[in-house]
């Protein structure tokens, strides 16, 4: 595992969250579509599903409330009208797509965070007051809490387990 | 959320509400259903809160210089003889003694918290940065604690089918037909 950047908070922080990306990704790898689209446990989740929310929900943050940016789903102005519409998978999504628009959303995220101070204010007050170290110690937790559930579903699938 | 703005309140804020997620998800289960294995590896409930007692204490405690008062309630080098001690409640000990000692591991790690700034330096031996800050310290507990809350919500939506982020917000949409939602996904699976 790569030593953590220790010279600043900011750079600590980003790599962090790398690791939790990480670890969600590592739980989808070697998984066939379909069974990533399965919801094996009493749970709705299936690590598609969890792979799509935080790519939908990564550039929403970062994005949306950090850089002000309009996104291309038009959230938060327009909600969608399917509820967790964004955990919702079907048959035209992949393991390989949405670890792919994962990671370039991810990367997206670094470049935006790299260019701001984390006591700066998010763009978007209007949606959550807050600064980006706020931003990313929520993402933080939420990925690792997310790196949970796909640690469950996927014993579920093959028996595999691990960080 | 001014408070938020501040970075150790932002940190302690995660953490206690992650603490306060896992004990939630624990409301109104008997010492059974705490106790009882529920994936292949032996995962169950109550030891999720008994190694997150045991990592506060090591985390905020020794790391920092700091004793925890009473080591007979810890898990100590002769019970590593079972790799697992911390991951399970023995016959001795009951679920609320464990629930208890992890509140009061909380006020033991926050009094830490309280007294150090944040680029405290402390000892973790096994780490290749021996000299952890206490804010890397922190965000490691954190991010540790909600992988298992994480895997708290699985466990106990397999119990009793509750779901949810807090006590306060499910994070869920309301009035949504949850087991015609589950039906829709089996289905499309089931079409591969």
């Amino acid at each position: 595992m790569a030593k953590l950047p220790t010279s600043n908070e900011r750079d600590a922080l980003a790599a962090f969250l790398d690791r939790q990306r990480d670890a969600l990704i590592r739980k989808a790898r070697g998984v066939s579509d379909s069974d990533a689209r399965r919801a094996p446990t009493v749970s709705s989740l299936s690590l598609l599903g969890l792979l799509k929310h935080s790519a939908v929900w990564e550039a929403r943050w970062f994005q949306g409330v950090v850089a002000g940016r309009p996104l291309a789903d038009g959230w938060p102005e327009r909600e969608s009208s399917t509820p967790d519409e964004d955990f919702l998978v079907d048959d035209g999504d992949t393991v390989e797509q949405w670890v792919a628009r994962y990671e370039a959303e991810a990367e997206t995220s670094r470049q935006i965070v790299a260019a701001v101070q984390l006591d700066d204010p998010c763009v978007r007050t209007d949606i959550i007051d807050c600064n980006v170290r706020c931003v990313l110690l929520h993402m933080i937790e939420e990925t690792a809490r997310h790196a949970g559930h796909a640690d469950l579903i996927r014993e579920t699938l093959d028996g595999s387990r691990g960080s | 959320m001014n408070d938020l703005k501040e970075p150790k309140a932002a940190l302690r804020h995660y953490l206690q509400s992650g603490r306060e997620a896992l004990l939630w998800k624990l409301d109104g289960l008997g010492e059974r259903e705490l106790r009882m294995p529920r994936t292949p590896t032996g995962t169950n409930l109550i030891g999720i809160v008994k190694h997150m007692a045991n990592c506060e204490i090591w985390y905020f405690g020794d790391t920092f210089g700091r004793e925890w008062p009473t080591p007979g309630e810890r898990i100590t080098d002769e019970d590593e003889v079972d790799p697992q001690a911390d991951w399970y409640a023995t016959e001795h000990e009951t679920c609320d003694g464990i629930i208890d000692l992890y509140r009061r591991v909380w006020t033991f790690a926050d009094a830490t918290i309280e007294a150090l700034p944040l680029d405290a330096v402390g000892r973790v031996q096994w780490w290749r940065d021996r000299e952890p800050t206490l804010q890397r310290i922190m965000v490691h507990v954190i991010v540790d604690l909600m992988r298992h809350v994480g895997h708290a919500d699985i466990l106990c939506e397999q119990i009793d089918g509750r779901v949810g982020l807090q006590a306060q917000t499910s994070n869920l949409p309301e009035h949504h037909d949850w087991p015609a939602y589950v039906a829709k996904l089996t289905a499309l699976a089931e079409r591969f």
